[in-house]
């Protein structure tokens, strides 16, 4: 089914896709797809009146905070009554919506799984013997080699094993550095500056 | 013979009790265990003293409403009599000489000797007790100079620390004066740890972009330099030799030399690694001497992940060129 390039391409793509799940994390995926879904995707008409009820009682919410209650108390409580009024109307689609949330999320999951997950048990199964490719004559000695080939590839190869794990590392690594560099930008320095303040006091 | 009255009745009574309390109803008892019948203490019990003592249980068991019968037949019967004929039977008893029970079954001298002894033993106790700091202070002071020719048994690590706890040592005083941190301290600590791992992580990850940064120069140095052939998806049948292999390793030695140096200097720095973190967890139960090699573990274990992902990137580079070139 794949040449030596393909299955090498396909597996690298395959790794990075599930590093970058694993460092993000799933639940913020699943959730992002459902944003995504219900934004742009879904023409569930629960969806759009619970979005244009929210919608309502932020105008609602924000009227009735321009106004005093003592001065228009009158509309002020009428305003009141139908933010109540709103809040459970959104309540109750909300519940509604609680059980077609979690069968989508189930089936975002089981979609992950199925695009990442199997097809890698796949090929550690049925393309276990087959070398990714050849290294150059003389470059690592003959224990290294054998090391590279492990278990069956052939000589002075690269065997799928051993690349997906010098993949997993090299692709952890990255990601580890590029997560220091976004936090230390980020939140870091303040950290950095509490500790210094508590350790010099 | 009149009769006596109630209050009357009852005294007798009671004074007879104190009496018979006085004399030591377990006069008898005494004499069975010590087995002397000295002269202090009489064996004699009338006939009437036992009937005396049996009525006297009787009403004491009773309330003095219940008891009034009884006392009228008491006061009617032999008491009455016998009052009038042993009126002073409190004063024929005398209290023994010696109220002392402790001198009960020996004679006076064996009980000196006793006493004597005791003291003796005391003074040795104190004796020995007394050596015993002066040892444990003076084998204190000799710690630091490594004096063994002191007793072998205060050269024990358990003695000595059983020592140490019943004098009090100071210097376990101080120690635990210093273990009574106030919060603002293990504040202070925790910070201070977490700078430590906050130095470290920044070290870790500079050093890796380093390492990046010189095996990318390497391998490019390789592939144009010294006609490196470039990997294949076929197998490659040129004799070809590279010197790669051993600039490689250099580089990692020298990396391995750089961090051991790093990690020594910096003893303090908590290593970021999964041994380092069993430790913390189960370092009771694991014993010193293998404590240090794991931590020693710990530090090579970080030497073979920078050699491995040294490697990683030799690996992905060839991988990629295999397919683009």
């Amino acid at each position: 089914m794949f040449g030596s390039s393909g299955l090498l391409l396909v597996v690298l793509g395959l790794l990075i896709i599930k590093n970058a799940i694993s460092i993000v994390g799933k639940a913020n995926v699943v959730e992002f797809l459902w944003a995504f879904y219900n934004g742009y995707l879904s023409r569930d008409k629960e969806w759009i009146k619970l979005k244009n009820l929210k919608i309502d009682k932020i105008e609602i919410i924000k009227e009735k905070n321009s106004i005093s209650p003592q001065d228009q108390y009158a509309k002020w409580t009428k305003l009141n009554r139908n933010l109540d009024k709103l809040s459970k109307e959104i309540e109750l689609l909300e519940s509604n919506l609680i059980l077609k949330r979690s069968i989508f999320k189930n089936y975002i999951s089981y979609f992950i799984t199925a695009i990442i997950e199997i097809p890698l048990l796949f090929i550690r199964i049925f393309k276990r013997n087959q070398p990714m490719f050849y290294l150059p004559n003389g470059i690592f000695p003959k224990y290294v080699l054998w090391i590279l080939k492990f278990p069956n590839a052939n000589y002075n190869s690269v065997s799928l094993n051993v690349w997906i794990f010098f993949i997993n590392t090299f692709i952890n690594n990255l990601l580890g550095l590029i997560k220091y560099i976004f936090e230390q930008n980020h939140t870091n320095t303040e950290k950095e500056e509490q500790i210094e303040s508590i350790v010099q006091s | 013979m009149s009769e006596l009255s109630e209050a009357e009745k009852r005294k007798i009574l009671r004074e007879r009790r104190a009496a018979k309390l006085a004399k030591g109803g377990g006069t008898d008892r005494l004499n069975k265990i010590t087995g002397i019948n000295g002269p202090a203490f009489s064996n004699k019990t009338t006939s009437f003293e036992e009937n005396e003592n049996q009525r006297v249980e009787e009403i004491d068991s009773k309330d003095d409403n219940q008891n009034k019968d009884k006392v009228a037949e008491i006061n009617t019967g032999s008491v009455v009599g016998n009052v009038g004929k042993d009126a002073n039977y409190l004063e024929n008893e005398d209290d023994p000489e010696n109220s002392d029970i402790t001198e009960l079954g020996m004679g006076a001298g064996l009980h000196q000797q006793q006493q004597q002894q005791q003291q003796q033993q005391q003074l040795d106790i104190d004796k020995l007790l007394q050596e015993m700091f002066m040892n444990s202070s003076a084998a204190n002071h000799q710690h630091h100079h490594q004096d063994n020719d002191g007793d072998p048994l205060l050269n024990d690590p358990l003695f000595s620390k059983f020592l140490s706890t019943l004098k009090g040592d100071e210097n376990e005083q101080q120690q635990q004066q210093q273990e009574q941190l106030s919060a603002e301290e293990i504040k202070k600590r925790q910070a201070l740890q977490q700078k430590l791992l906050l130095n470290f992580k920044k070290f870790k990850y500079r050093f890796l972009i380093v390492r990046f940064l010189i095996i990318v120069s390497l391998l490019f140095y390789s592939f144009f330099n010294e006609n490196l052939y470039e990997s294949s998806l076929i197998f490659n049948y040129s004799n070809q030799k590279s010197n790669f292999y051993i600039y490689f390793l250099t580089l990692e030695l020298g990396f391995a030399i750089f961090y051991m140096i790093f990690i020594d200097n910096n003893e303090k720095n908590n290593i970021d690694s999964i041994i380092v973190k069993t430790l913390n967890l189960i370092g009771g139960f694991i014993p010193q001497k293998y404590k240090k090699l794991l931590l020693l573990l710990a530090k090579y274990q970080e030497m073979i992940n920078f050699f491995l992902n040294d490697l990683s990137i030799v690996i992905l580079f060839f991988g990629i060129s295999s397919v683009l070139i």
